[in-house]
């Protein structure tokens, strides 16, 4: 593993890389980092895959914005990254708000894209969004008695309905505390952003993920409706943190995908 | 200032460290179980006397590369000149803090033309007899509880080492900061209480500034070497913790900025 930065329209921007052939970028789920891909980025490398994960500006050790960003703010900046190592066009994979960002990617800059790999696709109502704008945010503010730890412990693991694994919880915690209010920007971003229509227009070639366990699993009826003409493959089971809990199965898929469409 | 993230070559893999400004070069190792984030607050200070000071975390913690064996504390120290190289200098200051500081005596005992000047803050410049006690003890890093429990463990350690004096936010920082050294979190300690600290500092011939604090639980080490090594220019601070670098950054970058500038 090879880790590395450079600069972005937002400050350092942090990525890692492994592995030789063709190039895959891969962009996590708010408020991870590159490390979400730490367990699979071997798998797909085994496989001949050139993995570029990048940390999203305000994550993981990416420098953030001074202001809550956009959508397209933050696929600017990936731009900008992909041009400064070199990376004219590649596969890209986004994950969750890592999707969000790579569809608006493909979206401004479709001849930077080769393939496009969209897992866990955030296309909801503009009710459910406006909704999960209001939602209060978890007070981050440290406690003389550490419990600031724990509540969020016990949300994280509510969250994924007692599933998730308890390495994928603690990682998912300590990230969620590195980003600071960054968190709040990276789902604010989110959800701000009109998803539905890069996705209805989307003119490169696209795979749509998912895993049954997905909490936005229940969307993918509604995508096919929209978009019949794309890829859709699935998983079974899983939480949100599949990419970190069940690396090997995911990038097998994975890897199956970005090399069939490089063939 | 801004503070510049990087990665330099280094003796285990990847080195990952922290730099502000432009200046006279000092290299700052940190404390266990830290990483050069101990010195976050305390580089854009330094930059503002005249220092670029580049904040390394030690091989296995914060992001650089774990090496595949426990390092020795000469290992450690190996580090300094791949530091070096990487910037193209052919000697700095060197500054340690606890571990840190065991690791820059042995940098300056194995490369002293390489080292201009020492300061060290908290010498681990414990008795044989004490050194064989910490040795024998717990090598465990704390694994991941299925409740969580261990995020509360960590942070009740920082928390009571400070006995409350420690700013809240710096042990919140220094509980993320630990669990990214994972399941290798005791080499470093494993390596101050097996290196021979008595010959490395009676070899130092480089100016040094030992800076104690009596807050620190290292206080009575540092006066032990203070005793031992009379030429060492000796600051006594009141108070404090063993995160008074992290927490009073700017009287500490004051003194270490004043004592590295100094004409000689």
């Amino acid at each position: 593993m090879k880790n590395t930065y450079i600069d972005g329209p937002m400050g350092q921007v942090h990525l890692r890389e492994l592995g030789d052939g063709p190039a895959l970028v891969l962009l996590h789920q708010t408020a991870w980092s590159s490390l979400q891909f730490k367990h699979a980025m071997p798998f797909l490398a085994k496989r001949g895959i050139r993995c570029i994960a990048v940390d999203t500006p305000g994550f993981g050790l990416s420098d953030g914005p001074d202001d809550p960003p956009s959508i397209e703010d933050y696929a600017e900046s990936l731009a900008a990254t992909l041009k400064q190592i070199g990376l004219p066009k590649a596969a890209v994979l986004g994950h969750h708000t890592g999707a969000s960002i790579a569809a608006a990617f493909a979206a401004s800059h479709p001849e930077m894209v080769s393939q496009l790999l969209l897992h866990g696709v955030p296309i909801y109502t503009s009710e459910k969004r406006a909704e999960r704008l209001a939602k209060p945010h978890f007070d981050q503010t440290p406690r003389e008695d550490g419990s600031h730890f724990t509540d969020r412990w016990v949300l994280g693991d509510t969250v994924s309905g007692g599933s998730a694994t308890p390495e994928a919880l603690h990682w998912s915690l300590v990230h969620f505390f590195w980003a600071g209010p960054n968190e709040w920007y990276g789902h604010h971003a989110a959800f701000k952003y009109d998803m539905e229509a890069d996705f209805k227009a989307l003119a490169v070639p696209t795979v749509v993920l998912s895993n049954t366990g997905d909490v936005l699993h229940e969307r993918m009826p509604y995508l096919r409706e929209i978009r019949p003409d794309i890829t859709y493959a699935e998983l079974d089971g899983g939480t949100f943190h599949i990419i970190f809990e069940e690396a090997e199965r995911w990038a097998s898929l994975v890897a199956d995908q970005v090399l069939e469409a490089h063939s | 200032m801004t503070i510049t993230r990087g990665y330099a070559g280094g003796p285990f893999g990847q080195l990952h460290y922290e730099t502000a400004g432009e200046g006279m070069p000092l290299i700052l190792l940190h404390q266990m179980v830290q990483s050069s984030v101990q010195f976050r607050p305390a580089l854009p200070i330094l930059a503002t006397k005249g220092v670029q000071a580049i904040a390394v975390d030690l091989p296995g913690y914060g992001m650089s590369t774990v090496p595949g064996h426990a390092p020795t504390m000469d290992e450690y120290a190996s580090i300094v000149p791949a530091v070096l190289d990487h910037f193209g200098w052919n000697e700095a200051a060197i500054g340690g803090h606890h571990t840190g500081a065991s690791a820059a005596g042995a940098a300056a005992q194995g490369y002293p033309d390489a080292v201009s000047k020492l300061v060290v803050h908290g010498v681990p410049y414990f008795t044989p007899e004490e050194m064989k006690a910490h040795a024998a003890g717990s090598h465990g890093a704390k694994p991941i509880a299925e409740d969580g429990s261990h995020f509360k463990d960590i942070w009740n350690l920082f928390h009571d080492l400070g006995k409350g004096n420690v700013s809240l936010d710096v042990s919140h920082q220094s509980v993320l900061t630990y669990f990214l050294a994972g399941e290798t979190e005791w080499h470093g300690h494993n390596a101050v209480f097996s290196h021979d600290i008595w010959a490395a500092f009676d070899a130092v011939t480089a100016p040094t500034l030992l800076i104690t604090n009596t807050g620190d639980m290292l206080n009575p080490q540092d006066r032990a070497l203070s005793e031992a090594r009379p030429d060492f220019e000796f600051k006594e601070i009141e108070g404090g913790t063993f995160q008074y670098v992290y927490d009073d950054a700017e009287p500490w970058a004051n003194i270490v900025a004043e004592f590295v500038t100094r004409e000689s």
